[in-house]
């Protein structure tokens, strides 16, 4: 008589995993520990911070003992006459940035990837990413030095056919300084990663295309492009997720009075209002909604990029 | 075995590193060395009688602090009190505080080392903000009202717990007490609505009814050079302005400021004022008013003809003085400036025109049978206060000693060292003329022996802005054809200034910056925008209807109320 038990596997608890992984592998969890610490303290914890958004904040109250006003700092904040306009420089100045700054780095990657003299590629390679390690400040400077009503930019622009006067302190002018200046010095740096993504591609599946009788545009549209894909997706989605937090402290250098129309976005309407009026509930809560669209506009973007890719983050 | 010692070893060094990011990073306390001073002091002097007037202040019967009435050292140990200084600029090249004499001189006498807390410069609003938050106030902080201010008001500093109400230890602060007595609107000035007080307020011990220390000035050697005379009216200053553009070349004719408007001595003879003014004690606000699109307009149409500054938005000065590299290259014709300014003071930071010489240009009038404009920027010099409060925390360890070390300031003794240099520097920085009184060595400072520059020498020799500020010390010294200046300026009686004095009260504060900071931002942009022709100014109607449904005229109310409570004070 054979026995019918079969042996099914069932799993164990959760609590039983984790301690016997736990012993097989704590070197590992001692590992992670500091950097778990890490976010637990200095991001999780300060969250708690979120309830002056709903409060009337006094120092001398703290965060506990001041008085709750429910949702007024949002509705102040959505009625002021600064609303609309915060919100469109915000999303205008990210989604010129991501229109800009994201192709070029690639396809100047790809362009690179067709040198074939090595020395020529790594000395063009050097040049395009030392400006990276210039600091903001100082190219902000030279901006303004170029930017002025005598300055090189003015000048030429002015040979074009500009008459609006210094161009630094335009607000027409703002987004298209901001997003080249940026473009310039993040160029190269960026464009790293996508040359170490190229050299990953397997070269047999040129040799395979090329005896297919692909030309090398038919190779890079589709052994190249689709090999790098995956990055280049994951890298879309990080960026985005920083789509409100435009970089504000480039920002605040460069915007003045005159041009506030075009540069004040809501991270530098919150430093104005929060760090140097004091206001910090007010801008607690104006800040909470910026991290709330933010947040919204990454899970949506992995959500599509999940169901269209099966390429996601998370 | 080596594998495993190696590995072990490894992520110990890792695990140190991680540690090296923590640090404590805290304002370093007063600390005290002696438990010795907490006692309750009353040994106050003898010349405060313990009657007041009816208005709660004790009477004194010195005058000006001319007799010293704090007994030194105001400490029997050597204690170390915090004192926030937010005098940056001021430094020259003195590395820090402590290396003046004056305040060497100090510290020896009571016993008390002062640790200098300056913030960076351009950054003392938010230095102090953080003041409160980090929850440790240094014993002592100059503060200027105006600029430095608790979110919800001087009382709800008192009442918070943050700052010591002075009102409950004048028994500490004879020298001050005898100076409430001899100003008589003093009483008035220094007290909150609801009677307390919030610091020690800043004299003047001025020579006449107060010189007016800012004012503007054009460069004589440029007047001289187009044979033109100081001008009185707008048409002549255009006429001047015209020639500096078109014969000398200068970039900045005239320099405003960073916001496009100048700081009130321009525009006065317009009949407005850069905010919040008053007219027979009702308040106004500039831009709101007619007159105000007729001095932008004015400006627009200058900055078209180049006669003003083309980058004015980049620039770093906001109203009084321009930014140095621009004065010291002759790139400005003319600008709002100090007074203390009005000597050598740009040569000695190395003006590279040595014919550099400016005099004062009185306010411009649309015609010269107008009358006089009813301003003065006296924030500095009203009713013979000076903008400065200098507070006490009230959790201070030393509460005693650091209210007895303000006091001293207020003594004669005292005071003449800050102002003029120490005793022992007779005759080097400072000589005694016929009848006793000291006057500053002009050539000490301007021209220096060791070589430093006028700011160096103010910051190593006595105090900046002490508080208590001797006229004359800025102005006998000068020669007599540059201290003329002063009284160019002075000619104005400044009734339409609102006095710095006025508060709000908490509620009303929170109430007033929900709609100020927002329109504050936005007068700005507009008014930089009418300048430099961006927006036109046909359209200034529909900007003021802006302003009204963001709730300026609430605002004016608001003001109008603190205003009202302040002369029934």
């Amino acid at each position: 008589m054979k026995s019918s038990k079969t042996t099914v596997f069932v799993k164990k608890p959760f609590g039983e995993r984790l301690k016997l992984d736990f012993k097989r592998h704590w070197q590992m969890y001692l590992l992670a520990l500091p950097v778990v610490v890490y976010f637990l303290i200095f991001n999780y914890a300060p969250m708690v911070g979120i309830t002056m958004a709903f409060e009337k904040y006094q120092i001398n109250k703290g965060i506990f003992g001041s008085q709750l006003v429910g949702l007024a700092n949002f509705k102040r904040f959505f009625t002021s006459p600064f609303f609309w306009r915060l919100l469109r420089n915000t999303l205008l100045i990210s989604f010129y940035g991501l229109l800009f700054s994201f192709p070029l780095p690639i396809i100047f990657a790809l362009c690179l990837n067709e040198v074939r003299n090595k020395g020529f590629k790594k000395t063009v390679q050097t040049i395009s990413y030392l400006p990276y390690f210039i600091s903001v400040v100082v190219v902000v400077s030279i901006l303004f030095d170029f930017g002025k009503a005598n300055g090189l930019i003015t000048n030429i622009a002015t040979a074009f056919g500009w008459d609006g006067g210094a161009v630094i302190s335009s607000a027409k002018w703002f987004r298209s300084l901001y997003i080249g200046s940026n473009l310039w010095q993040h160029l190269g740096y960026n464009s790293i990663i996508f040359i170490s993504a190229l050299a990953a591609v397997d070269p047999t599946l040129y040799e395979a295309a090329r005896i297919d009788g692909a030309n090398r545009w038919q190779q890079t549209l589709h052994v190249t492009l689709p090999g790098i894909a995956p990055t280049i997706i994951v890298l879309l989605i990080l960026r985005l997720g920083q789509i409100m937090g435009v970089g504000y402290e480039k920002i605040i250098l460069m915007y003045g009075p005159s041009t506030y129309e075009t540069a004040d976005v809501i991270a530098s309407y919150v430093y104005r209002v929060g760090i140097l009026d004091a206001d910090y509930s007010y801008s607690t809560a104006v800040n909470l909604f910026n991290s709330v669209v933010n947040l919204i506009v990454l899970c949506t973007a992995n959500f599509v990029s999940r169901k269209v890719n099966e390429t996601s983050i998370w | 075995m080596k594998k495993r010692i190696v590995s072990l070893l490894l992520t110990a060094v890792m695990v140190t590193a991680l540690f090296a990011g923590c640090g404590s990073t805290s304002v370093e306390e007063s600390t005290p060395t002696s438990t010795a001073e907490t006692t309750e002091s009353t040994e106050s002097s003898e010349a405060v009688a313990a009657e007041d007037d009816g208005t709660g202040i004790p009477t004194s019967t010195v005058y000006k602090g001319e007799t010293d009435q704090q007994t030194y050292p105001i400490s029997d140990e050597k204690i170390t009190l915090t004192y926030w200084y937010p005098n940056a600029n001021s430094m020259g090249t003195l590395a820090d505080y402590n290396d003046s004499e004056f305040f060497q001189w100090l510290e020896e006498k009571t016993n008390i080392h002062i640790e200098f807390i300056v913030p960076a410069a351009g950054e003392e609003s938010q230095s102090f903000n953080n003041l409160f938050i980090s929850g440790e106030l240094p014993d002592i902080m100059y503060t200027q009202p105006k600029y430095h201010m608790y979110r919800d008001g001087m009382d709800a500093a008192i009442n918070d717990g943050y700052i010591a109400d002075i009102r409950e230890h004048l028994d500490w602060a004879p020298n001050y007490v005898s100076w409430l007595n001899s100003i008589e609107t003093a009483k008035q000035d220094v007290v909150t609505d609801s009677g307390k007080m919030y610091g020690f307020w800043s004299f003047w011990d001025n020579m006449k009814d107060g010189f007016a220390d800012q004012g503007l000035s054009i460069r004589k050697d440029f007047l001289d050079k187009v044979g033109k005379e100081v001008p009185t009216t707008y048409d002549e200053w255009e006429d001047v302005l015209t020639a500096f553009r078109d014969e000398l070349g200068i970039e900045a004719p005239f320099y405003t400021s960073n916001k496009g408007i100048d700081h009130g001595e321009f525009m006065a003879g317009f009949g407005i004022a850069p905010r919040f003014y008053q007219v027979d004690g009702k308040v106004k606000f500039g831009p709101m008013e007619d007159a105000y699109k007729d001095y932008l307009t004015l400006l627009n149409d200058w900055y078209n003809k180049g006669l003003l500054d083309r980058d004015f938005a980049t620039r770093k000065s906001t109203g009084v003085a321009a930014d140095n590299d621009m004065m010291l290259n002759d790139k400005v014709g003319s600008l709002v400036d100090w007074g203390t300014r009005m000597t050598d003071a740009y040569i000695s930071r190395g003006a590279t025109n040595p014919d550099f010489w400016t005099v004062a240009a009185p306010q411009p009038k649309k015609s010269a049978s107008d009358p006089d404009p009813a301003w003065r920027e006296v924030s500095n010099n009203y009713r013979d206060i000076q903008a400065v409060c200098l507070c006490v925390n009230a959790n201070s360890k030393h509460l005693e000693e650091a209210i007895r070390w303000v006091d001293a300031f207020y003594a004669k003794d005292v005071y003449l060292n800050a102002n003029y240099g120490i005793d022992s520097e007779q005759d080097v920085v400072w000589y005694a003329a016929e009848d006793g009184h000291r006057i500053g060595l002009y050539d000490f400072r301007y021209n220096n022996p060791d070589g430093l520059d006028s700011a160096t020498v103010a910051a190593k020799y006595w105090a900046k802005n002490p508080p208590i500020r001797c006229e004359a010390s800025q102005i006998e010294q000068m020669p007599a054809e540059r201290a003329v200046s002063y009284v160019v300026w002075s000619q104005y009686e400044p009734k339409n200034y609102i006095p710095v004095t006025v508060t709000m009260t908490s509620d009303e504060n929170t109430e007033y910056s929900q709609y100020f900071t927002d329109i504050e931002a936005y007068v700005q942009e507009n008014e930089v925008k009418f300048i430099n022709g961006e927006r036109s100014l046909d359209e200034y109607d529909a900007y003021r209807d802006t302003l009204k449904s963001m709730g300026i005229e609430r605002c004016i109310e608001l003001q109008q109320a603190s205003l009202d409570r302040y002369n029934n004070r």
